[in-house]
């Protein structure tokens, strides 16, 4: 059901690894790392359920289930992103760049996509200082004492591979300037 | 020296440039707001603000409810439980000139309980119901018109992705926001359904009458439709009674939908892990996004640019509500010309709502004319995603056929968003009477 994000459709025209070693490598690892956050949805389904039915059969509701959640999000987000960027599922709209030539058009992304490699490089840079920021000062969740600095880590290696996804399609781009 | 407002300005006008040359709206939020923060407060609150933003946007517990009701949506899109129920609501109403039509609005509204999203429910309806209504010789503009419409029932119905940020930027209660969302959607089923009958009254070969299913086969029918009808009861009746916080319902509803495809064998292995898949990639992409807006507005409220599009929008409207809605109603329907519904929520709330609460408008009234607004959006050209994606899915009709399908159903929105703005009551009734308010 990839109709889901219509902007996945309207970059149809934009070029898609056929899948060399290496490309299959580097989305099954991908996908694989998209599943691992996908257990966190069921974790997290389960243990409301078990919340909720604990709370109104037994009195017994599950302690600091908020905290768990919301730590849950940390890889439910940043380690479903990096697959999304690989299958174009991040909300783009390229209004006026599908009306340019061809050339014009591949040569601005290839453009908008180092600028945005490099912004990923940046955030994970500033995310990695801020984790060993956080892991030093010791903070902890108030109910469970969950530490955090293992989820900013999360963080900083959600924002790390979509930095590798970006120059994985960086690379499509530049490859597909040789079918010009 | 540039003041900090024209900085906000041209930090707004380079976003959308960006936007429109291809760059996904995410990282042109986060690329935009990191590079003002920097010119409005220096490069260390810049790139500390780059550091701790994405940790604390993603540590919310309000979003939680966002992933929950996502995978629900899709194990019921992977079970084929919607195209059962739509098998069952055609054999009761079917038969009708125009009958099919119905089915469609009808079925989006109910399977508007099972999935928030409109582009979604559209898509599953779309690629369900076009052969069948081909077969009982409908037109395919009143048939993808409909349905394509009928998608936003979905985001009206709880749960609704919209009224979850909605909620969560604003810190009103996403609970109250579900059942506030109910009245205004049945409202507009009710005007599709209008909309469908004047329109086969003035070309009967638009939608001729289907073959009338026996009594027997009705109720056959009937008892497949009975899941949908359990999750509604379960999210919205929890809600509404109480039972369950808006995760609390995501999570029941999940797991139910989840129970019965499994002992029912409508989901497989390779379908629960689409599911999942599918789940992530909205996750991830609704989770980026917020990211990305929290650094930009972050960024536009250092300038200043928030207070003055909202002083200004409130002198113009001179203090009148009404006008302010309609204001707020025209400004939304303008960018939803161009962007996508999340984003335009994402970038206008925190300006548009503060200024709509300090002229006494109740929030959840604001929401829904808001969110109204924002769905109507989705279906106008030229950039109306809903229609795209319908007619992505269908691909032998033509983008316009589709957009023209939809123009009948437009008006019935923009009658409908009269309605809400000039009776509050339509949104705020049903929420006074919710339990333990």
């Amino acid at each position: 059901m990839t109709e889901e994000n219509p902007s996945v459709q309207m970059n149809e025209k934009q070029p898609q690894s056929k899948g060399g070693g290496f490309g299959r490598c580097i989305r099954g690892s991908f996908l694989g790392i998209h599943y691992f956050s996908g257990l966190f949805v069921i974790l997290m389904t389960f243990i409301t359920v078990i919340h909720a039915l604990g709370r109104y059969l037994f009195n017994r509701p599950v302690p600091g289930l908020v905290e768990m959640c919301t730590f849950m999000l940390v890889p439910i987000i940043f380690l479903a992103a990096p697959y999304t960027e690989l299958k174009k599922g991040h909300t783009a709209i390229p209004l006026v760049l599908d009306r340019l030539p061809r050339k014009v058009r591949t040569a601005s992304e290839i453009l908008m996509y180092i600028l945005y490699f490099f912004l990923m490089v940046f955030t994970t840079w500033q995310s990695l200082i801020r984790a060993k920021f956080i892991q030093k000062a010791g903070y902890v969740s108030s109910v469970l004492s969950i530490p955090h600095y293992p989820f900013i880590y999360v963080v900083v290696v959600g924002w790390l591979l979509l930095a590798v996804a970006v120059l994985f399609r960086l690379g499509e781009y530049i490859k597909s300037i040789k079918e010009w | 020296m540039v003041s900090l407002v024209a900085i906000g300005l041209l930090g707004l006008v380079i976003c959308f440039l960006l936007i429109f040359l291809g760059m996904p709206v995410y990282v042109a939020f986060t690329g935009v707001g990191f590079v003002g923060l920097w010119m409005v407060r220096g490069l260390k609150a810049a790139l500390g603000s780059l550091g701790s933003i994405p940790y604390s946007t993603a540590c919310n517990y309000t979003w939680s409810v966002i992933p929950l009701f996502v995978w629900m949506g899709y194990i019921v899109f992977y079970s084929n439980i919607a195209e059962e129920f739509f098998g069952g609501v055609r054999r009761w109403i079917g038969h009708a000139r125009g009958g099919l039509a119905y089915a469609a609005v009808v079925g989006n509204a109910i399977f508007g309980a099972c999935c928030g999203n409109p582009i979604a429910s559209a898509v599953t309806f779309a690629s369900m119901c076009l052969q069948e209504m081909r077969r009982y010789g409908y037109k395919d503009r009143l048939t993808l018109g409909a349905v394509a419409s009928a998608g936003l029932l979905a985001a009206l119905i709880p749960p609704s992705m919209p009224f979850i940020i909605y909620g969560a930027l604003t810190e009103t209660s996403i609970g109250k926001l579900f059942i506030a969302g109910v009245v205004p959607g049945l409202v507009l089923t009710a005007l599709y359904v209008i909309t469908v009958y004047i329109w086969c009254l003035k070309d009967p070969q638009v939608g001729p009458p289907g073959s009338r299913a026996t009594w027997g086969e009705r109720l056959r029918a009937g008892a497949g439709m009975w899941t949908i009808v359990i999750v509604m009861l379960v999210i919205i009746g929890g809600i509404f009674a109480g039972v369950f916080t808006p995760t609390e319902a995501g999570a029941a509803g999940a797991a139910i939908v989840l129970l019965i495809s499994l002992i029912r064998r409508k989901l497989g292995w390779i379908n629960f892990k689409k599911s999942l898949v599918e789940t992530g990639l909205n996750t991830g992409m609704v989770g980026m996004l917020l990211v990305g807006t929290m650094l930009f507005n972050t960024f536009l409220v250092a300038t200043g640019l928030s207070k003055v599009i909202s002083k200004v929008v409130v002198g113009i409207s001179q203090g009148n509500t009404i006008i302010f809605m309609f204001i707020s109603v025209i400004i939304l329907l303008f960018m939803g010309m161009f962007l996508d519904a999340i984003p335009i929520l994402l970038l206008t709330i925190p300006i548009l709502h503060p200024a709509a609460v300090s002229l006494g408008i109740d929030p959840l009234h604001y929401s829904i004319v808001v969110n109204i607004t924002l769905l109507l959006g989705t279906l106008t050209p030229p950039f109306g995603i809903v229609v795209y994606a319908v007619q992505n899915s269908v691909k032998d009709v033509g983008l316009v056929e589709v957009f023209k399908g939809t123009y009948p159903f437009i008006i019935a929105g923009l009658l409908l968003q009269v309605l809400v703005i000039l009776f509050p009551a339509l949104s705020t009734w049903l929420p006074s009477l919710m339990a333990g308010k």
